[in-house]
């Protein structure tokens, strides 16, 4: 619905770990991409976001990974989410979102901060106009 | 006085669990879990449960990746909880190291290790490494104060 609202046309995907612990939604219109996990993020399933998140990096400007569906994350999450952010990347290329107050402290605890941009809401009016101005001046929809 | 309505009798808030596994992604994810369950079981809160799943994970991959080489070998897992706390042990029988990690208490720098397990440390009241006295392994002890959750 953000996307759709800022960009018009959204790519949807989704892709599950081989357990069956972590699902990786896509969502994607013209720069930017959402990318939301639902569900344990540890030292099997890490990977499975890391391939998501990476192909998201390299494919849009603006990314938001949605963490609200996170039931569990460790250093093994930390790890695949720097490795999928390329060395001295925009600090507006990733930005997390979460609710959840374990997964805010681990984010913060790992020093996250410093590569990534930390939300609270989605449609944050000032994110939300960042990702519209951007769109603007790529001569994308803004509706 | 009638019994009716004083309601069931109330069982005693302890609870002591003992686990033997091995360092394999699937069951380090069974035992968090189950650590998590043990403190909700005497009513903890959610925020305690989430911070005592993630420092037994940690602890358990830490395990898995430093005494075991990323491989596969036999850890001790001892969930204590009484008194309104929950008092964890972990103990690996990994190759004796010869300097104990400590618990950082200040963020380390991405790239040095230790973030881990300064997390750990800050979800916890008290966290501490030392090495088994016969020179089997590390244990961890963990200690947190619960939150009623009801």
């Amino acid at each position: 619905v953000f996307l759709g609202k800022v960009y018009g046309e959204v790519m949807e995907m989704s892709w599950m770990s081989d357990d069956g612990f972590l699902e990786v939604r896509t969502a994607s219109g013209g720069h930017a991409v959402i990318v939301t996990p639902r569900g344990d993020i540890d030292l099997r399933t890490a990977p499975h976001l890391e391939r998501a998140l990476r192909r998201a990096v390299e494919e849009h400007r603006i990314v938001f990974l949605d963490l609200r569906d996170v039931t569990y994350i460790d250093m093994s999450g930390v790890r695949a989410i720097e490795s999928a952010v390329p060395q001295g990347a925009p600090a507006e290329l990733i930005a997390v979102v979460f609710p959840s107050s374990i997964v805010e402290k681990v984010v913060l605890l790992a020093g996250m901060s410093d590569v990534v941009r930390v939300l609270h809401r989605l449609d944050d009016a000032g994110i939300a106009a960042t990702t519209a101005r951007d769109a603007s001046s790529h001569g994308e929809k803004d509706t | 006085v009638n019994a009716e309505l004083l309601g069931p009798p109330q069982e005693p808030v302890e609870w002591h669990l003992t686990l033997r596994l091995l360092t394999s992604e699937e069951q380090i994810r069974a035992a968090r879990k189950v650590a998590a369950m043990s403190v909700r079981a005497v009513h903890g809160s959610d925020e305690d449960a989430a911070a005592v799943e993630l420092a037994v994970g940690e602890i358990l991959t830490n395990a898995r990746l430093h005494a075991y080489a990323g491989g596969v070998g036999p850890v001790e897992l001892e969930i204590r909880v009484a008194d309104q706390a929950v008092q964890i042990v972990i103990h690996d029988e990994g190759t004796a190291i010869t300097s104990v990690p400590v618990v950082p208490t200040a963020p380390p720098e991405r790239g040095l290790g230790g973030r881990g397990l300064y997390i750990v440390g800050q979800l916890m009241d008290e966290a501490s490494v030392i090495s088994d006295s016969q020179g089997r392994g590390l244990l961890v002890e963990l200690r947190r104060r619960l939150h009623s959750g009801v």
